[in-house]
């Protein structure tokens, strides 16, 4: 039994029920229902019909409601790729690592997407991981700069750096506007290409 | 239940560290810094010492916690994906900060209830991202079970 049962409110031509989890390991599979693709991920589906593309929040498993353009801007570094990771995490259920994890918070996805949409396009592609606290951690390995900042439960960010030039930096979790942090700026300034 | 704190356990062993998530694994195998973040309110990260528990038979154990997504959902399954090995020694004498003042232990916590003799925790001074980042570089390469 499909995990969706009922109708988009917003778009009645498809069907929730219609649609069929995917197999894969680590992807969400696309299925085809009627002449659209359609996947989804716990709390959000993504219909694709033609050369429209639309994300849906999913209301109570029942009904899905289109998301503003706002929740699928993709400005700054913010990708198709990182957007789908952010979805699969915010699907994520209770001990999804095997030892007690909780699950993404999506106050902390949320905080996740605004960073980096704020972000210069000058700046590579960060990979991203959810942490067994329910935050998201977005981390850059490159051969001379380290950086990984994180966005908690709590609304809080953190981060570490490591540079050649900038030596370690250590924020622990903090209340306030990321953007504005000078010493953030410094590290992510150094990963510039 | 004994207050006691545990046996660290010797430098010249070996811990493995099960992953299950695939968001903690980077493209070549090593491994992000989120795999050793501990959940809420826990200092403690779960490993196997490999002198108890030989790398296949840990692989045995994490193939035994596998459990697929009821809905078959497979963002939402366990699957087994390797261990990772770290040296206990390597592991008490690096320093996690600057001023060389924390360090992490690795204590022996063995799970009968559980049959699993072998358990360890390895106990985090702080829960900081830097303490992660260097726990993560004094462990190998994913090792998939054969």
């Amino acid at each position: 039994m499909n995990a969706f049962a009922g109708t988009s409110t917003a778009n009645p031509s498809w069907h929730i029920d219609d649609a069929r989890p995917g197999t894969g390991e680590s992807q969400i599979n696309w299925d085809h229902v009627g002449d659209a693709l359609f996947r989804f991920s716990g709390i959000f589906a993504q219909v694709v019909s033609g050369s429209t593309s639309s994300i849906y929040s999913i209301i109570d498993g029942r009904s899905a409601l289109p998301l503003t353009l706002q929740d699928i801007d993709r400005t700054g570094i913010m990708s198709e790729k990182l957007d789908t990771l952010l979805l699969e995490f915010s699907a994520l259920e209770e001990n999804w690592d095997g030892y007690d994890a909780q699950p993404v918070s999506h106050f902390a996805i949320d905080q996740t997407r605004e960073f980096l949409r704020s972000l210069k396009t000058t700046i590579p592609e960060p990979s991203l991981a959810p942490d067994a606290d329910g935050s998201v951690s977005i981390i850059w390995d490159g051969a001379e700069t380290y950086l990984d900042v994180g966005f908690d439960p709590l609304g809080r960010y953190s981060f570490y750096g490591e540079d050649k030039d900038l030596g370690e930096f250590e924020l622990e979790p903090t209340i306030g506007s990321v953007l504005n942090n000078r010493s953030l700026s410094k590290y992510l300034d150094k990963l510039t290409v | 239940m004994s207050d006691e704190k545990p046996e660290r356990v010797p430098d010249n062993e070996n811990v493995l560290r099960r992953i299950f998530s695939p968001y903690h694994i980077n493209e070549d195998g090593s491994l992000k810094s989120s795999a050793f973040s501990p959940s809420s309110n826990s200092l403690d990260i779960s490993v196997n010492r490999e002198a108890i528990a030989d790398f296949a038979a840990n692989c045995e154990i994490g193939k035994q916690e596998e459990r697929p997504s009821p809905d078959g959902n497979p963002v939402k399954a366990k699957i087994f994906r390797g261990c990772v090995r770290g040296n206990v020694g390597e592991i008490h004498n690096k320093h996690m900060d600057e001023e060389k003042s924390m360090y992490c232990e690795v204590l022996a916590t063995p799970d009968y209830e559980n049959n699993n003799p072998s358990h360890a925790d390895l106990r985090l001074p702080k829960n900081t991202r830097g303490i992660r980042k260097k726990l993560a570089d004094l462990f190998s390469n994913l090792l998939e079970p054969e």
